[in-house]
């Protein structure tokens, strides 16, 4: 079953002249797809791990997905990758989606590759791979600069290489199973990067399970109790770092993007840093607002997966909570737990929240120029 | 651990017993011949802009429609599978019931009772199922039932 089947004939009913960037989809990339973009000194380890078994964010030696003790369950729908530019393309065309912001599958699992030089080696041909392959300003399909956690200077060169490649907007800082969190002042150069080069950093998790706080989730024992908090802790853990080392006040221009965790997480960080502000601003001199007005004018956080409350109203609430300037539409596409576009946008949101939130507020937090390419509004028969 | 029969297993049975009707009624529809499908097996069927699954379940036929409830996915093309259970009955240990009666939505994987079209996880969900009825060898399908959404 090709992804092209599986969303061929569904509803798009996208209203007319409604702009669709979509901050989080993922491309498939294989240790093999890799190996010509590679170092030579590296290559073939990284044709070694290709040779392995091939899990799902999961392959020894490129992505550890770390320890995940519970057996398989029968009765689960089956993984779907984007292997292609062109597939890409036409599956964002099938969703109604004009531009998306192209994050990796496996790699979303690098901040746990522990070799340094390794790691970089990986990073800097993902890349290339990713600029020579995917990235097509002009088809809608941007892309983020993979900043290895385990080498600042070697992020720091890999963001001035890329800024200002068309179509490379943002800088992606691999979130599950980083050590320490991206508020330690050893990852500063990378934030000093990012800013300079007028690039969003994006944080995005995955189930991964290690000794990394919050990703220390060995105890449970179904895939349920992990899912429910990895992506969320990870952006809650990862905020209330960058806050406490006082990120966002140092560097006044820099962007984050938090995807894949929802936002109802977000009014509950946001209050419970205000009140600890009150108390405990000695602890944090560097910040000199509350940190929900650093959230509002920095910071902004994804939709997927969406939160599906059965009363409609809550989910407005929560992006008023949220911020509705601040909430982006993300799809994670074509992730196991992808959100159709149609899902978001049919909630019943003044037409104005609805255009912010499908579009308009990502082209605030990436600067994209006004004009870009739009498909051709098609309303799908709804069969 | 059983369950009642859904409704769209009892309006068969009722049909069933009607026998062949000299003239179809109005809206229904000849999707199959009885030696087309082996028990466990289905097809996708299109009538005129609906997309339904028609399953043959240990001998008798169901027709859910191709549009799951949840995010409107195409749920007939994913996998058949079972139903986990874990009550009192089973002493609260995992037991697997409803083998080959478990439809999972390909998009996001929520599970529905092919015979009744009930999610297995959100009682305020179903497909829209459709009466089946069976005459001679002929497999026919009324496209009238319930919205899909919506509970009984």
């Amino acid at each position: 079953m090709s992804n092209r089947e599986l969303l061929q004939g569904r509803r798009s009913g996208k209203p007319a002249g409604m702009r669709i960037i979509d901050v989080d989809i993922h491309v498939n990339d294989p240790p093999q797809a890799l190996v010509p973009y590679c170092d030579a000194n590296w290559r073939e380890s990284l044709a070694m791990a290709g040779q392995g078994r091939l899990g799902y964010v999961d392959i020894p030696g490129y992505a550890p997905g770390g320890l995940k003790p519970d057996p398989r369950m029968p009765g689960g729908h089956k993984r779907r990758s984007v292997n292609t530019k062109e597939e890409m393309r036409e599956e964002l065309d099938l969703l109604g989606i004009d531009e998306g912001v192209m994050l990796p599958d496996n790699l979303l699992n690098f901040a746990s590759l522990s070799h340094a030089e390794y790691a970089t080696a990986i990073g800097r041909a993902y890349n290339r791979w990713l600029a020579a392959e995917w990235v097509d300003a002009e088809l809608g399909l941007y892309g983020a600069v993979l900043a290895a956690p385990q080498d600042p200077q070697d992020a720091v060169k890999e963001i001035e290489r890329y800024a200002g490649t068309p179509g490379m907007i943002g800088v992606f800082l691999p979130t599950a199973g980083v050590y320490p969190l991206w508020g330690h002042r050893k990852y500063d150069p990378i934030m000093a990067a990012a800013e300079a080069a007028r690039l969003p950093v994006i944080f995005h998790s995955v189930g991964f399970v290690g000794s990394a706080f919050p990703h220390n989730q060995e105890q449970f024992e179904n895939h349920f109790g992990r899912w429910v908090l990895n992506h969320a802790f990870g952006m809650m853990a990862n905020l209330s770092s960058l806050m406490h080392t006082g990120v966002p006040a140092r560097f006044p221009k820099l962007r984050f993007a938090f995807t894949e965790a929802g936002i109802a997480w977000v009014p509950l960080m946001k209050w419970r840093m205000d009140r600890a502000y009150k108390e405990l601003r000695k602890d944090v001199p560097t910040l000199k607002e509350l940190p929900s007005v650093y959230m509002k004018e920095q910071m902004w956080f994804g939709t997927q997966p969406f939160e599906e409350p059965a009363i409609p109203a809550e989910y407005l609430e929560t992006v008023r909570h949220t911020g509705e300037d601040n909430v982006i539409f993300c799809s994670d596409w074509p992730h196991h737990d992808f959100d159709h576009p149609s899902a978001v946008f049919s909630m019943p949101m003044a037409a104005e929240q609805r255009f912010k939130i499908m579009g308009e507020n990502a082209v605030r937090l990436f600067d994209l120029p006004a004009l870009a390419r739009q498909i051709p509004v098609k309303t799908l028969e709804v069969a | 651990m059983s369950e009642a029969p859904g409704e769209a297993a009892s309006t068969q049975a009722g049909y069933a017993g009607v026998g062949v009707a000299p003239k179809p009624p109005a809206g229904e529809h000849l999707v199959a011949r009885t030696g087309d499908l082996k028990p466990g097996e289905h097809r996708l069927v299109r009538i005129n802009n609906i997309e339904l699954g028609l399953y043959n379940i240990a001998g008798n036929y169901y027709a859910v429609h191709n549009m799951c409830p949840h995010q409107f996915g195409p749920v007939c093309q994913g996998v058949i599978a079972a139903k986990s259970v874990a009550d009192e009955s089973t002493g609260w240990k995992t037991e697997w019931v409803k083998a080959g009666e478990v439809l999972v939505c390909p998009w996001h994987g929520m599970q529905f009772d092919i015979l009744d079209g009930q999610s297995l996880s959100d009682k305020n969900l179903r497909l829209r199922t459709f009466p089946v009825r069976v005459a001679d060898d002929e497999v026919w399908v009324l496209l009238k039932g319930r919205r899909t959404g919506a509970a009984a």
